[in-house]
């Protein structure tokens, strides 16, 4: 499958036209990993952002446990494919907030976040998109977060 | 020898039996125990101290949860936490146990079935009692898949 049609399989990018979407390709590359690889881990700057192709990968969150120097992991949402992951890279701090781990062997497309957001400032139509669809993907994601923890501390 | 001690877990007790089933399937393999959340697993894995946890993708946090979309998908964060809790234990995390399960319909017991893991995109063939005795790097889960 070529960059550009990856791209409109992900929900973030559907509504662009082949022109549009052929400015983000150009800033996307791909990348294979191996079940197990962790792609990137919370706290770490976030350059890029991904759009999962095959495979299946878990955002996990570390929590600290009291009195320990062991921390609590939640995995909090499942990467499916066509999916986006590694927001952060489009907001400040510009740092993850989670961790992204293989489940399976992924293969994805790796975006280079600051030159998208370039693209993004350059070309309002294509922001106004983009954007729409990026806080689609954080609202799911809160969501997904929020009723994990409340369910992980059993206040429901 | 010491036959290769198993905990078995899933949240749902049809993939439980499976696993079972497939390490009786090996000699020298015996289930020492099943676990159907990550509190148990955790727990039993700590009282036991396994030679191998065979561990579905799909284990639910806790029981009582099922109305919330993500309840069971504690499988990685348990898988973790057992490889820091019994460092001798072998942890094994299986992602394709649903789709097994929604390929033969809910049919899962009775058929034939292996482990497998990857590597550089081969799959290679993986037994208990490799697992117990082989190379497999401790501190991290071996990720594998079952095969039919």
């Amino acid at each position: 499958m070529t960059v550009k049609n990856s791209l409109r399989e992900c929900q973030v990018f559907s509504r662009l036209t082949d022109s549009q979407l052929g400015k983000l390709a150009a800033l996307c590359s791909k990348e294979v990993y191996e079940a197990g690889t962790t792609i990137f881990n919370s706290g770490d700057t976030a350059e890029r952002l991904f759009v999962l192709e095959e495979g299946k990968i878990a955002l996990q969150l570390l929590l600290p446990v009291k009195q320990s120097e062991l921390r609590k992991r939640i995995t909090v949402d499942i990467i499916a494919k066509n999916e986006l992951f590694g927001w952060s890279g489009m907001s400040e701090p510009y740092i993850y907030s989670l961790s992204a781990i293989c489940l399976q062997r992924a293969t994805v497309l790796a975006v280079n976040a600051s030159k998208m957001s370039s693209v993004l400032q350059d070309d309002y139509a294509i922001a106004y998109e983009v954007l729409y669809g990026l806080v689609n993907v954080v609202s799911v994601r809160l969501h997904d977060t929020t009723q994990l923890l409340v369910t992980e501390r059993s206040l429901v | 020898m010491q036959n290769t001690r198993v905990i078995v877990a899933s949240g749902y007790a049809q993939i439980r039996q499976l696993l079972a089933e497939l390490v009786r399937g090996e000699p020298g393999a015996d289930v020492a125990a099943e676990a159907g959340n990550q509190f148990e697993a955790i727990a039993l894995a700590k009282q036991l101290e396994p030679d191998v946890v065979l561990m579905d993708f799909n284990l639910p946090y806790q029981t009582g949860f099922d109305f919330v979309r993500l309840s069971r998908i504690s499988g990685l964060d348990t898988a973790q936490t057992i490889v820091e809790v019994t460092p001798n234990s072998r942890v094994v995390l299986l992602n394709n146990l649903a789709d097994i399960s929604h390929r033969k319909k809910g049919v899962v017991s009775g058929i034939t079935t292996h482990l497998s893991t990857h590597r550089n995109g081969i799959r290679i063939p993986l037994t208990l009692r490799e697992l117990r005795h082989g190379e497999a790097a401790t501190g991290v889960p071996v990720f594998a898949n079952v095969e039919v």
